[in-house]
Formats: structure tokens, sequence, C-alpha cells
């Protein structure tokens, strides 16, 4: 089974990131890290808006959003 | 102390860290502030007399390692700036109320200035609402954390300014010295900075919790797309309805004074180039900056409310499927009142590609430039019916048809570029920070509209100035206003067959051709050309010579549609150039979007004259 990724996350939903998926561009994996997105940090999903718009995730304190394209290369561990 | 050597310091931060603000608060200039994450897309610089030294503001940036073009800039820049004697020092602006974020940068910067042997001061911002939710932040261990002096302070507020004035002036004085040594990559950094704020910084998500709230309707299936529209409604109607009374003020004024003005000159050549080249060519131009001020205005609004960025988040997926992304959305709607602002602020997208298609696709949003073209044709081409108890018009709702149009061509073209041209251009994420909504500043609003349409005078102004005095002299000579014998004549004579095939003759071939060193010159040329003086001042008079001089409304319909997509405009050409690095893509879309323009209005007429028959 495909490790779950940031897309996956429900409203509400808490857990760790793993890992970049290896097609992510280092420049790329290097934004998400310095944004917050480190492995073994928490991120939480705030909300899931209708018609497959960007999810909307809190790190470190802060809100971002991010598309489906890119959530889905970022890997991650969910808390039970 | 001369202008030379007065020390400078440099203005850096993460976006929506209030850096912007903190710069007028020190400098009093007037400059950009806004609520949108990548808004200063140039660097601005300052002088604080007070303190007797220079400030550079920086675009926001998230880190020193570039993304965007945003960051590319201010990277580029600081390396260059910090080469200079005159730069004492930096100033990393933290937000407080995200701390781990700010500090990432605020180590990488300690970084650089360590190794470049200057002295960095770290600026807590937003202390105001620590204060609010009754929390605290430890500065000490900030402060030792960072190596280098941290003073708390609230842009918003002043709080806290008699400190920062101090510390910068410390700074700027060969007094400071440059922070200890700090090694380490980026998750060594980033390690470093969250480590810093659990210690000192606040704990948990207490000033998100309202912002959720919000969002949970904002963003939601119903409401966010009703809010959604609603918006998108009071932003057009605000452009027609509410610059009306002030756009008349304008005309009232440049009217009164051409009235006071032309007498002084007696009657002859210079009372005639007075009255007709400046009043009525000049003086149409400027009746359209209240439309820019409204436009700029609530956009302004948006901005700095925070809404703007959630607008950018609904907006992606639809934009994404034509090739640009939810960013693309505030330079499109910025492009509705001036192209090159919005050519600007394309900036702040991440990915090439999506950035080279939003500035390709910003030129056939309807500009404010378009209107007195859309406005002339649609008051001699269709009657001035209402419906609903006169809450809907028909002249309205072909100017909303017409905004429709530009926005409808440029989502075709993008789609287009996107799956040929542009195919293997790369690509980058789409991350978008949601800043926390906050209560506009009025006041910084209000003076930020009127900047940007000084600007929009001050740029374009010369260029329209230049146009009219050439277009007035190429009427009036050599026979002294005998029109029909003039070079504008003969020129359009020339150029006749050109337009024939639209059923246009060689008076608005005339208007057309010299409309493309500026859209807005088309009313007061073709007002010439009809022999109307003070055409632009009299635009009712204007439309109702159009409709008498046998303009059918097949005709008037292909200029419609050639206007709203052909690239007339000398100054957007002259951004893309600077934007792109080269003359290739402007020269391009010059000649591709003329010709697409062109075989449109064919297109149109033709259609019509044959529905006609």
């Amino acid at each position: 089974m495909a490790a779950p990724n940031l897309w996956n996350l429900r409203e509400n939903q808490k857990a760790l990131v793993k890992d970049f998926c290896p097609s992510l561009l280092t420049q790329h994996r290097n934004r998400f890290i310095e944004l917050g997105f480190r492995q073994g940090e928490s991120v939480k999903c705030i909300k899931t808006p209708p018609f497959g718009a960007p999810h909307v995730f809190e790190v470190s304190n802060t809100v971002f959003s991010i598309s489906r394209e890119d959530a889905s290369k970022i890997f991650l561990l969910i808390e039970q | 102390m001369s202008a030379v050597d007065t020390p400078t310091l440099l203005l850096l931060g993460n976006p929506n860290s209030g850096k912007t603000l903190l710069f007028n608060r020190l400098t009093g200039l007037r400059q950009k502030v806004a609520n949108f994450p990548g808004v200063t897309v140039e660097l601005a610089t300052g002088s604080s007399s007070e303190l007797g030294l220079d400030l550079v503001d920086f675009p926001g940036i998230y880190s020193l390692n570039p993304l965007t073009r945003d960051e590319e800039v201010a990277v580029q820049s600081l390396q260059k700036h910090l080469q200079s004697s005159k730069v004492r020092g930096v100033v990393c602006v933290l937000d407080v109320t995200r701390l781990e974020r700010s500090l990432f940068l605020a180590l990488q910067l300690r970084q650089e200035c360590t190794r470049t042997n200057r002295p960095i001061l770290f600026v807590l911002n937003m202390m105001d609402q620590i204060i609010a939710h009754k929390v605290q932040v430890n500065t000490k261990i900030l402060q030792a954390g960072l190596g280098a002096p941290v003073v708390e302070v609230s842009a918003k507020t002043r709080k806290g300014f008699q400190d920062l004035n101090e510390s910068l002036t410390k700074l700027a004085s060969h007094d400071s010295q440059a922070a200890p040594a700090l090694s380490g990559d980026t998750n060594h950094l980033k390690a470093l900075a969250k480590d810093l704020a659990n210690k000192a910084g606040l704990k948990g998500d207490l000033l998100l919790r309202s912002q959720y709230r919000i969002d949970r309707v904002a963003l939601s299936s119903f409401w966010g797309l009703v809010i959604f529209c609603f918006t998108m409604i009071f932003l057009f109607q605000a452009i027609f309805s509410w610059s009306a009374p002030l756009m008349d003020g304008v005309e009232s004024i440049v009217m009164s004074l051409a009235e006071l003005v032309v007498p002084l000159f007696g009657k002859g050549v210079t009372a005639d180039f007075v009255r007709d080249a400046i009043f009525g060519g000049f003086g149409s131009f400027l009746v359209f900056a209240p439309q820019i001020f409204v436009l700029t205005l609530i956009i302004g609004f948006l901005e700095d409310s925070g809404y703007l960025a959630r607008a950018a988040l609904i907006c992606h997926r639809p934009l994404s499927f034509f090739g640009l992304s939810g960013k693309s959305f505030v330079p499109l709607l910025t492009g509705h009142a001036c192209a090159i602002p919005a050519i600007f602020s394309s900036r702040n997208i991440e990915s090439p590609k999506k950035r080279l298609l939003t500035m390709i696709t910003v030129p056939l949003m309807s500009c404010s430039a378009r209107l007195p073209v859309y406005g002339l044709l649609i008051a001699a081409l269709i009657p001035a019916h209402t419906y609903l108890g006169g809450l809907v018009g028909l002249q309205g709702l072909s100017f909303f048809a017409l905004y429709l149009f530009g926005i409808v061509t440029a989502l075709v073209v993008s789609g287009v570029l996107k799956g040929t041209l542009l195919k293997k251009t790369s690509d980058a994420p789409f991350i978008l920070e949601l800043p926390p909504y906050r209560l506009p500043n009025l006041l910084a609003i209000l003076r930020k509209s009127w900047d940007r349409s000084l600007t929009f005078v001050t740029q374009a102004g010369p260029t329209i100035f230049v146009v009219a005095v050439v277009i007035w002299a190429l009427g009036y000579f050599p026979n002294n206003g005998e029109l029909d014998q003039s070079y504008l004549a003969s020129i359009g004579q020339w150029i006749e067959p050109v337009f024939k095939p639209l059923g246009l003759d060689w008076k608005f071939g005339v208007a057309i051709l010299m409309s493309f060193l500026a859209r807005e010159v088309f009313v007061g040329t073709l007002g010439t050309m009809l022999g109307i003086a003070g055409a632009d001042e009299d635009f009712h008079g204007l439309a109702e010579q159009l409709h008498a001089s046998g303009l059918t409304l097949a005709s008037g319909l292909a200029l419609l549609v050639f206007y709203a997509i052909a690239m007339q405009c000398v100054a957007t050409l002259a951004v893309l150039r600077k934007e792109l690095g080269s003359w290739k893509i402007p020269s391009l879309l010059f000649v591709s979007y003329s010709l697409l323009a062109y075989l449109a209005a064919f297109s149109v007429y033709t259609i019509v004259n044959w529905l006609a028959l």
C-alpha cells in the first residue's frame, strides 16, 4: 500500500512528516523544509476546500495552502 | 555629512512580517504595504531625517535560497548591497506571532552578516497582538540564541519605537560588532529555529484560532463561493458606479480650466494647440485616474484584510486547468486596472512557466485604458435600455460581456500555450501562505491608492502627452486646421485598405494606428478626425457624432473586439521587456495579438453582417 501523503489528511487530522517523494526536486524539497515540513514535524489539516482546491495545513504555527500535486509528494506517518 | 556618506541599513524579513509598514513608519515614505505574500516587488529606499540614515526595504522572503523571482531579486541585491561601505548593518524583522518561520530566515541572515562582517539587529514586530492575547515572549533567550540585539516593537501602534530608534542609531554607527559565527545547513538551521521558538516563543495555535473560524466559512463549498462571487461583483460595481462621480468631477475641472486658459491665447495656432492638444488630448487621459484610484482602493482593502490570498486559493484549481496558478489571480485582477503593476506582481509566482503565462495573458484583461474606447463605442452603438426597474442596463451588460471576453480569451490563449509552446518549461510547487485576517488601515490604503494613481499618471502621462501633440500636429499642418488636407489624412488614406474589410474608413484607421502608442488616444484622435473640438470632454457629443457618421453595428462590434485583444500599449511592452530580459517575447506578443485581434474583428464583422442578412 502506498504511504499516506499530505493530501490524504482529513480536516483536523494530524500527522508527522516522514519523507518526500524522490521525484521532488532538491530545490523544492528544501523550500518545504524551510517552511517547516521537516522530517518528524507535526502537521495538521485545517481545511479541505471543495472542487479540488489546494488544502490548508498548519505547520510550525503558520498556515499554508498546498495544491494536490505538491501535497501528494510529502509522505506522512499518521498518528493513531 | 554628504548624502553619499549617509549610513544605510537594509531591512529584511518574511512576507507579512509587517516589514514595509515598519519602513513607512521610520521613513515616512509612501510605499506599498499589503497583507498578501510578495507584494513588495521592488526595493524601496527611504531616509529617516530623525536618525540621519537611509533604509532599503527588501521584498519579503522566506529564505536566502531563492525560489521565486521576488526572492531572487532580494538575494542578489542583498549580496550586492553588503559589498558597499555605506551599508552599516542589517535589520531583520520577525513576526512574533509566527516565530519559528521568522527565525529560520533570521539565522540565515545572521550567517550572511557574519560572513560579510556586518552587525545585525532583530526586530520583534506585532507585539501588540501578543499583548492583546496576554501572552509573553522571552526576548533574553532570543537575544542569546541569535547572538545579536533584539528589540520588541509594534509597527501598527508605534510601541517600542524609542528603543528601536536607539538600536538603529547604534547599528548605523561603527560601534556594533558582527554576530559570532554560526555554521549549519538548512536542516540544522531549521532545527535551531524550532528549538529557539519553543524556548522563547508562543505555545500552541492561540493566534490562529480566530483565523480558522473565519476560514471555515470563507473556504467552505457554499459560502466560500458566495463570498467570492459577491466580492467580484462588488469590485466591478465599484469600478463603474463609484468612480463615475469622481471621473465627472475631473472632467469638469479639465473643462473649466480649458475655458479659463484657452481665451488667454487669443486665436491662432497657439490657442488651437492648448485647446485641442493639451486639454483635449491630455485631459481625456486624466479623466481615467479616478477609476484606477477606486480599483486599487478595493484591491488594497482585499489585500490588507487577508482575503486576497483566500481568493487565490479558491481560483487555483480552475486557473491551473489553463496552465495558470492561484497566484495568477492577483496579477489578472490588477490587470483590470493597469497591466504594468499586474506584470510586476506576477514576480511572486514560483513556477517560471506559470509566471510567463500570467505575464502573457495579463495584457488581455480589460485595463482602464480600454474603458474610454468601450465607453464611446457602447454609447454610440448600444441603446441605453434598462431592465428590472433600472437595476440592469443593456450598456452595462455590454461592458460586462467585454470584460468576460477578455478573461475567456486570456484563458484560451494560456491553455493553448500550456499544451504547445511551453509544454516542456519547468514548474514549481504551489505553496501559498494564508496570512491572518486583519482589519485594514483605511488611511494607509487611501494613501496607497493615491500613490498608485499618481504613478499611473506620471508614468503614462509623458507618452500620452507626446502622442497627443504629434496627432494634433499631424492633423493641424500643413494647412492650419484643415483636417481633410492634413498629414494625418494622407496617412489614413494610405492605410485605409487594411481597415476596409472591417467596414471602417480612413478616419478610424488613423485612430487605431495612433492608439498603438496608448489605447486611450483613440477617443481624442477620433474626436479630432470627426471635427469635434474638445471631444474628450464632450463624450456624448462624440458618441452621437459617431452614430451619425454611419458607423454600422457590425463595424462597431468588430472595433470593440479588436480593442479587447490588441496589445496597444508601449509601456506594457517596455515592462515585459524589462521582466523577460529581451524583446523577443514582447515583439512576438505584439504581432500575435495584433493579428489575432484583426482576425477576430473580421470574423465578428462578417458574422454580424451575415446575421443581419
